[in-house]
């Protein structure tokens, strides 16, 4: 077998086999960290190896970004028991997505049908860790697999099945309720993972079926792309936790791509830069976030207040952090929008003026979000205000880095084939 | 890279040195690092003027870090051009943040977000030289949303609630103004196929398009392009009735509203002036500028007569002002607004640094009304009152007339031409009516100082402001083609200027009675008018309410959506 053949093979089974081990080092939570972030890195090594062999040059962001944020969501973990299964859900996450992405075909389904599959028990698994209920999240991940399992047997005929399954994923309302389920329920790293992973996996599959939907059906997604973008951040408003208004946040934020691609048929690399700098906006987020929890516990977001000057390190990181995810340049999702909407492809419609609305609304809840927590008279509810440790800071400083990577790379980084996220600044010739 | 494209890029990065200089550091030495930040700024303001004594001379400085003929990274599109308009912009954001950053050196030197505060001064003049110096339409909103962010941090007091209720809602109406600046852009791109300033309106002047937005409305693609980008300056530039930001955010820094009054809220102007040749080919916009101008000219005066607290006063003056401004640009005289954004940005940055000393001086000595002793009234003067009705009333179409002759100035039929005239007579009658109330002093030096004022209004706007606008537009055919598009129908443009002239006339007519101890008869219906007028404008006609309650509105409607929405516990 060649290297190219066995590539996939290598970059799926490297974090499985990480996380088979793992289960070995279950009681060692310092031992096994180390491991899963060694397990990632060398993952990330064996991506970078794959992607050597020119295999799928296609999927270059996709696949160096999901162990990246595998790796940095693990970096700022603390060495806790409770959280060993997270970490090793998270190598099995990480196998199953990189075998969706890397695998062309029925495997690739089946990983995805696999990775729903696992986000399912995993729910099933981790439902006494939430205060409210799992059950319409849980059956939406199950339906999601159904869907994915419907494609594999039945092939390309399935299409919408498996548009479906991508909707569950890269969340597209009223099939959002499973990532609002995994992002806001799921313990230590997990939300964060899966806040990049799902809508990556989501936005592949959907991206490889498009070509065999049709017309009719690209406008009903149009149309509850934007009804679905605009009601995501009517919710984010009146969130009362962080994890949720993020969530929603990211559902707001990624019916923008569902309305482009719906819109004008095709899928570019500025669309999948701005589900990659989505993913990772909402990861440095949840992150974020989990930093605050791991201090003052799951309480509501009225409870948390003026912690700038006692934790100016976590000031600093989450502003910026927010206005890379509210769209503010020159981070990932402002190139990616900006990508999208100046892209040759894109056809100018009203409906651009909602989508208008949905970007000005992130500003809001973002900014009420982050003033919230740092800004007004310190309220912490008994909490102990210490400031980012040096893991937890390099981890969202990181994934800041990532970010303004993302919002700064040249084109010729992005899939060659493809018209990148770039904008023709004047062109020579021009016709009306 | 020669040296103007040196000091153009240079003159952004500048203000940057001072940020790192103050923020680098231990508490201890930060006073020194903060004097120390002062140089950089000065030589920024330096190298602008450098800049500006050589585009003068020469063609403008263009640089572009990205090749304008392939593809460039739309997050970044680095590149400058330094035209006249771009150098006297830079020169007074440089030359107002280096005084307003040395003012708060030692105005602020006891707060506890001093360094934040000085390195935010910093940042933000970067931020207004790069966006003045844009090669690009995507390059200019880069800079302009930022613009917003900083601004709104700015104004953020880390512990005082309606202080972050101030930030909160300033970022949150430039958010609004940028949105539809992103779609401004994003309607040029699809309509004309680039971003580029000379291309975009190259094109838009050689491919008239006609959109149809609603059914059975058409409107030509510079107007919906400009309608779009004029709601992203309507924000920056607190025009009715997306000004209420502008309030909301007088609880920052004094030297914050020195900054903002004086260079940030004139961005609206700026950018109208920057796509000129596109507003050019709207009269529509412009007209829907003008109307927009003239009504956030008047409710913003008006509103400023009802504040009782300094700083807000001097807030919905800027709301004027900038109406005003915005009306010179909806009639065509867009140099004029920028030489009306330079001279009022000095002036009330000026006014805002001395306001924070008259707070002070108001608080340790406090002056009460007397009790006993009634004030004597001052004595009615005939000679300032006849020489201040000469020079407003009889003077000005004495001048009019013999420029009409003299200059060779078509009065009749060039609407520019009579609106320059027309503002130098509002001006100066608007100085002389102030002048005329020092009646209690019947002396040559008052009559003197009328006539002086008159001269260096009327000089100032025929010559200093036509010689601006010569070296702003150096085309006088370009200047020409901007008022005739703004031009307003005959009628309504004589009705507008008879209105204006018959206020100006009542208001002598008025003053003339107060002065002499009469009282004007007014009609019943016009003194029931008082009470509910001055309410309303106490109230700020309530705008700020109707968002408040729009905004709990939206919030209602999001928490049904929740309750419906959201999973119940059991």
């Amino acid at each position: 077998m060649s290297a190219l053949a066995t590539a996939p093979f290598v970059v799926a089974a490297v974090p499985l086999a990480g996380a088979l081990v793992g289960l070995g080092l279950l009681n060692r939570p310092p031992a096994l960290r180390v491991w899963v972030l060694l397990t990632t890195m060398v993952s990330l090594g064996s991506v970078g190896w794959s992607l050597g062999q020119a295999s799928r040059p296609a999927a270059l962001p996709f696949l160096i970004l999901l162990p990246l944020m595998a790796f940095l969501t693990l970096l700022g973990q603390p060495a806790q028991r409770r959280l060993g299964s997270a970490w090793l859900l998270t190598l099995l996450f990480l196998a199953l997505s990189l075998g969706a992405l890397a695998f062309a075909g029925p495997v690739g389904d089946l990983c995805y049908a696999g990775f729903l599959g696992v986000l399912g028990l995993a729910l099933w698994h981790f439902r006494g860790e939430s205060s409210s209920p799992i059950w319409s999240g849980l059956a939406t991940v199950t339906g999601g697999a159904l869907a994915a399992a419907l494609g594999l047997a039945i092939g390309p005929p399935a299409a919408p099945a498996l548009a479906l399954a991508g909707a569950v994923a890269l969340p597209l309302v009223p099939f959002h309720r499973g990532y609002v389920t995994a992002v806001t329920t799921l313990p230590g790293n997990l939300p964060a993972f899966l806040a990049v992973a799902m809508p990556l996996v989501g936005f592949h599959l959907f991206a490889e079926n498009l070509p065999h939907l049709s017309a009719s059906l690209l406008n009903v997604v149009a149309m509850l792309a934007i009804a679905g973008s605009l009601y995501a951040s009517l919710r984010a408003l009146v969130q009362s936790h962080a994890s949720s208004v993020i969530a929603y946040g990211g559902i707001g934020l990624l019916g923008i791509v569902w309305w482009s691609i719906a819109n004008s048929g095709t899928t570019s690399s500025a669309a999948l830069l701005y589900v990659c700098a989505v993913g990772s906006a909402s990861a440095g987020l949840l992150l974020a976030s989990f930093a605050l929890r791991t201090r003052f516990g799951a309480i509501a977001l009225r409870g948390v207040g003026g912690l700038a000057p006692a934790m100016p390190r976590l000031a600093v990181v989450l502003s910026l952090l927010a206005l890379a995810g509210l769209g503010f340049p020159p981070f990932g999702v402002y190139a990616g929008l900006l990508g999208m909407l100046l892209a040759p492809s894109f056809v100018w419609s009203g409906a651009i003026l909602l989508i208008a609305v949905a970007w000005v609304a992130a500003s809001w809840y973002t900014f009420e979000l982050v003033q919230g927590l740092l800004f007004g008279q310190p309220r912490a509810n008994g909490g102990a205000q210490q400031d980012l440790q040096d893991p937890e800071l390099a981890a969202l400083a990181l994934t800041l880095v990532l970010l303004l990577t993302l919002g700064l790379l040249p084109s010729k980084f992005f899939d060659p084939g493809q018209p990148g996220p770039t904008v023709v600044m004047s062109e020579g010739p021009w016709t009306p | 890279m020669d040296i103007g494209a040196l000091l153009a890029v240079l003159t952004p990065i500048l203000p940057l040195l001072a940020a790192l200089l103050v923020l680098s550091g231990d508490a201890r030495t930060q006073l020194a690092r903060a004097q120390a930040g002062l140089w950089p700024l000065v030589a920024t303001f330096v190298a602008a003027g450098v800049v500006l004594a050589m585009v003068s001379s020469r063609e403008p400085i263009t640089l572009r870090f990205y090749d304008p003929s392939s593809a460039a990274n739309p997050a970044l599109p680095l590149g400058f051009h330094v035209d006249r308009l771009a150098a006297v912009m830079m020169v007074l954001v440089s030359g107002v943040a280096a005084i307003i950053y040395r003012y708060s050196v030692t105005y602020m030197f006891q707060d506890p977000g001093y360094r934040r505060f000085l390195a935010l001064i910093a940042v933000t003049a970067t931020v207004l030289l790069c966006m003045v110096s844009s090669a690009n339409l995507v390059m200019l909103f880069i800079f302009w949303q930022m613009l917003s962010y900083v601004l709104s941090m700015l104004a953020h007091n880390l512990h005082h609630p309606a202080t972050l209720d101030g930030a909160s809602k300033t970022f949150l109406f430039h958010r609004l103004g940028d949105a539809a600046f992103l779609a401004g852009i994003v309607l040029a791109h699809s309509l004309y196929g680039t971003v580029e300033f000379h291309a975009l309106f190259a094109r838009a002047a050689e491919h008239p398009v006609t959109l149809a937005p609603l059914p059975g409305i058409e409107m030509s693609g510079p107007t919906a392009v400009t309608l779009l980008l004029f709601v992203g300056a309507m924000t920056k530039s607190a025009q009715f009735p997306l000004h209420v930001w502008l309030p909301s955010s007088l609880y920052a820094p004094t030297p914050v509203h020195a900054l903002l009054h004086a260079g940030i809220i004139n961005a609206g102007g700026f950018l109208i002036n920057r796509l000129a040749p596109l507003y050019g080919l709207s009269p529509a916009t412009l007209h829907v500028a003008f109307v927009v101008g003239t009504l956030t000219a008047i409710l913003g005066a008006s509103m400023m007569l009802t504040q009782n607290d300094i700083k807000k006063t001097l807030g919905f003056s800027t709301i004027g002002q900038m109406g005003y401004m915005i009306m010179e640009c909806g009639l065509g005289a867009f140099a004029l607004a920028v030489f009306h954004l330079i001279a009022h940005g000095i002036f009330k940055g000026t006014v805002f640094l001395n306001c924070g000393n008259v707070i002070h001086k108001a608080r340790r000595e406090p002056v009460f009304p007397p009790t006993q002793s009634p004030v004597e009234e001052a004595p009615f003067s005939r000679l300032a009152w006849t020489t201040g009705f000469f020079t407003t009333l009889v003077m000005p179409l004495v001048i009019l007339l013999a420029t009409h002759g003299v200059l060779q100035i078509p009065i009749i039929h060039a609407q520019g031409s009579v609106i320059f005239l027309f503002f130098i007579w509002v001006t100066s009658s608007q100085a002389i009516l102030t002048l005329t109330r020092l009646r209690g002093i019947p002396s040559w030096k008052v009559s003197a100082a009328m006539l002086v004022t008159l001269l260096f209004v009327v000089f100032t706007y025929l010559f200093a402001a036509e010689r601006f606008t010569a070296f702003l537009y150096p085309n006088r055919e370009e200047v020409d083609a901007y008022f005739t598009a703004a031009a307003l129908p005959g009628p309504l443009f004589d009705g507008l200027v008879g209105l204006v002239t018959l206020g100006i006339v009542i208001g002598w007519m008025y003053l003339y009675a107060e002065t002499r101890g009469q009282v004007m008869r007014r009609p019943a219906w016009l003194e029931s008018w008082y009470p509910p007028l001055y309410l309303l404008l106490v109230n700020r006609l309530y705008v700020d309410r109707c968002y408040a309650f729009l905004g709990r509105a939206i919030l209602r409607v999001a928490e049904r959506v929740e309750r419906r929405a959201a999973p119940r516990v059991s």
